[in-house]
């Protein structure tokens, strides 16, 4: 289950770089793009929720 | 220097000039618990050490994530939707049917019925909206739109109400690219200044 709340928060803070981003597209397109890429984020919402990170010393002793 | 520190540095002083760990550190509650696990290597310290590190590893994880996901995402939008609109032009007058000697010469633009009531309606509105000064609805704007000069108004009206390009507009007012460009350029930052988004 997808929570809204942390969705919307997601798309609040990254609306700049969303903005940004429109500039890769001409003006007529950029509605559309604006909507696609919040689209996509929210398709990706669950991807982004099982990201994982290693603890402190797991880093650490990685690669070593 | 202590000996624990010693022999933690020895360990690990490489991997401490690597970014991540770097920016991490760089908040003073992250250097406290590491202090912390390092003078005191409980099971706590270590633990609350590798949850905090975690959960900012995480946070840059998803950062860097969606950033590249937009990035990406809005180029590979923009591919499609140029090489869409390269690919299915829009054409009036190629023949209908191709193999048909004799009816070769019925085009899709003979097939489009003419509503004389609706294309007066619509010649109307064209008219009408032919400048940008009738799409603006903030007052601010209206009023640095208008202090524009004739060339730069002429620009942004076709590149913004009839979307061509710096080429086609270039072509249409007979000017060179370059001076389409750079007077879309400084209209644009007139526009900022007046709205006094550029300083």
């Amino acid at each position: 289950m997808v929570s809204i709340a942390y969705y919307e928060s997601i798309i609040e803070e990254f609306t700049p770089k969303i903005k940004k981003s429109l500039n890769n597209t001409p003006y007529q397109e950029q509605e559309d793009l604006e909507q696609e890429i919040k689209m996509k984020i929210y398709e990706k919402i669950s991807v982004i929720e099982q990201l994982s990170a290693p603890g402190f010393f797991e880093f650490m002793d990685k690669n070593e | 220097m202590s000996k624990e520190m010693e022999s933690f540095l020895l360990k690990y002083g490489r991997r401490l000039e690597e970014p991540i760990v770097k920016n991490f550190l760089k908040n003073e509650s992250a250097k406290l618990l590491l202090d912390n696990a390092i003078h005191t290597p409980s099971e706590e310290n270590i633990r609350n050490l590798n949850i905090a590190f975690s959960s900012y590893y995480k946070k840059v994880r998803i950062i860097n994530y969606i950033s590249k996901l937009i990035h990406f995402y809005s180029i590979d939008f923009d591919k499609r939707y140029s090489n869409y609109t390269k690919r299915q032009v829009l054409s009036l007058d190629a023949p209908l049917l191709s193999n048909d000697q004799t009816n070769g010469n019925i085009t899709k633009k003979d097939t489009l019925v003419r509503n004389t009531k609706i294309d007066v309606m619509i010649d109307t509105i064209d008219e009408e909206s032919k400048c940008l000064t009738q799409h603006v609805s903030d007052e601010r704007l209206f009023d640095a739109l208008t202090e524009l000069s004739a060339k730069q108004m002429d620009i942004l009206n076709l590149r913004y109400i009839y979307g061509l390009s710096n080429k086609e507009i270039a072509e249409t007012l007979s000017l060179s690219e370059q001076l389409v460009s750079y007077n879309h350029k400084s209209a644009i930052n007139k526009l900022k200044k007046s709205l006094g988004v550029l300083l």
